[in-house]
């Protein structure tokens, strides 16, 4: 479904992501492990279309993906969430998820109240979305004012109002509690078997090996391993990465 | 001491009435700066194209005040689109000055040529501009409504009413005040950023022409430096009430009516400018953010 192959990106003479090839099947739960600064976020913003790629292909769907703008790429199913929260902060849980669905529109829809009945299907489907990631009781709620876990709730809500087909997140449990990142795991699990191909990037090792049926691994913007849970918690660069282990970086 | 009264009284009401055109003016720079942070100087085109186009329709075409206040919104709205196309969308990725400064350009570019055609073509046969509401007016007491003024703010207020409506109750506003925010939130959900700026530029456009007719109507006059001095009163009505902000627009065009006529009554017309400034100063020293202006939470 997302073909990428010697994906590059340099900023000044440091190269980021280096010549990274990923290949995620339709339904798969795939994930991206790497310590901090390994290129992680870099290779999301180029997927998305916030970075322009220095070399390399994405293929999603049979489409080239490279030089296309963050809303046409949104346009073609490829959704994601930031692992910095952002959100406009005056605007209602509902109003959030309901600006999302903005990409189903024409023109002349964006002048329609939310009130207005051709749009009832679309609130409808807003209720749909704020039910299953658990934010139907804060619906009226100012976006600012909710919890940091519900945030993330909201981003993943924002997301699928888009009527994604793959779903790239970003840390989605940075600074959640033990018990929150469980339930999130349960919520993935549920997108995931709704029909939703997931990409997700992580540092923590466990939530990764825990959910995703196949993982690749980045250390200094290279791939340095993929393979299934088992697969990578026994290789050995993998482990090195992780430990810490002193290593010469091979810079081109 | 009673009729000073009651001229005081008199001319603020009209400050506040003829006010709600200088409102006008500062909406259409509020919106751009909010969304964009570009100061879009070539806002006053748009009123002094509004204010000759309603002029040719009210005095050549002989069309009524309300055709004409449409067609004059119409066309400050092409000034607004190409506005978006040459100074905005080429320039959108270079420094935020950079299409200031091209908006700077198309100001002093538009004028003058309009300037020239003003000055050696036939224009200067038609700068009378019809006021249908001359004369007519309410009487309340001792103070007196002019008519023309009445409809200025009825106007006014209408589109102060449709452009709330927009802003908060339509999915375009919705995604204005997103994009105002953060432009990447905007593109993360699919949002048309491009198509929903283009949308800003000519509502402030229109709203612009429309803010050109009626300090034309009220004037009996269209004049080509029309456009420069609708710049100075909407940057002065921003400021004065609150940069970014809807509410700090309005507030700061009927402030500036009230304290442009007061000072012409109680001092002297030629002084009006200069006083209105100095008041500036002093709200800006008491209050750094304007009279409605708040610690920027939100942008438009």
């Amino acid at each position: 479904m997302l073909e990428v192959s010697g994906l590059s990106k340099s900023f000044g003479g440091l190269l980021a992501v280096d010549n990274v090839d990923l290949g995620v099947g339709k339904g798969a739960l795939f994930g991206i492990l790497g310590p901090n600064g390994s290129g992680k976020t870099t290779l999301f913003n180029m997927l998305t279309g916030f970075l322009e790629p220095s070399a390399g292909q994405i293929r999603f769907e049979g489409r080239d993906l490279v030089g296309k703008s963050p809303e046409s790429i949104v346009r073609a199913g490829v959704a994601r969430t930031f692992q910095v929260v952002r959100f406009h902060k005056e605007s209602t849980v509902r109003e959030t998820v309901w600006a999302a669905q903005s990409l189903h529109l024409g023109f002349g829809g964006m002048f329609r109240t939310m009130k207005s009945p051709s749009q009832r299907d679309l609130a409808a489907e807003v209720d749909r979305i704020l039910e299953k990631t658990w934010l139907e009781p804060h619906a009226d709620r100012l976006a600012r004012e909710l919890p940091f876990g519900l945030v993330r709730q909201l981003e993943i809500a924002r997301a699928l109002a888009t009527r994604p087909k793959i779903l790239l997140m970003d840390e989605p449990a940075s600074g959640m509690n033990p018990s929150e990142t469980r339930q999130l795991m349960d919520d993935i699990r549920r997108l995931r078997a709704d029909g939703l191909t997931i990409i997700l990037i992580e540092h923590d090792i466990e939530m990764v090996l825990g959910l995703c049926d196949r993982i690749a691994v980045l250390n200094f913007g290279r791939k340095i391993a993929e393979g299934s849970a088992d697969e990578v918690k026994n290789n050995s660069d993998v482990i090195a990465a992780y430990l810490g282990t002193k290593k010469k970086r091979a810079h081109a | 001491m009673y009729f000073f009264a009651i001229d005081l009284t008199q001319t603020t009401i009209d400050g506040l009435l003829f006010g709600s055109t200088y409102a006008l003016v500062a909406i259409g720079f509020t919106l751009i700066w909010g969304l964009l942070r570009i100061l879009n100087l070539a806002h006053g085109v748009t009123v002094m194209v509004g204010m000759f186009a309603g002029m040719l329709s009210a005095s050549v075409a002989g069309l009524p005040f309300y055709v004409g206040i449409v067609i004059a919104m119409a066309a400050g709205g092409f000034v607004g689109f190409l506005i978006d196309r040459i100074c905005y969308r080429p320039l959108r990725n270079a420094h935020e000055l950079v299409p200031m400064i091209a908006t700077l350009g198309f100001w002093i570019l538009i004028e003058e040529v309009f300037i020239k055609i003003y000055s050696h073509f036939w224009f200067r046969d038609y700068v009378a501009f019809p006021n249908p509401f001359d004369g007519m007016g309410i009487d309340i007491g001792q103070i007196r409504l002019r008519g023309d003024y009445i409809v200025t703010l009825a106007v006014a207020a209408l589109l102060v009413i449709a452009l709330y409506i927009l802003i908060y109750r339509t999915r375009l506003g919705l995604a204005m005040r997103m994009i105002a925010e953060d432009h990447d939130i905007g593109n993360l959900m699919g949002v048309p950023v491009g198509k929903v700026l283009t949308a800003a530029f000519l509502l402030s456009a229109a709203y612009g022409g429309a803010a050109g007719y009626l300090l034309g109507m009220t004037a009996n006059l269209a004049g080509p430096y029309a456009g420069s001095q609708a710049v100075v009163k909407g940057l002065f009505s921003m400021i004065l009430g609150g940069a970014g902000s809807i509410p700090g627009a309005i507030v700061g065009g009927l402030s500036l009516g009230v304290l442009e006529l007061l000072s012409s009554f109680l001092f002297s017309f030629s002084y009006r400018d200069a006083i209105a400034m100095l008041a500036l100063f002093v709200v800006l020293i008491v209050r750094p953010q304007g009279i409605a202006g708040k610690r920027l939470p939100d942008r438009i």
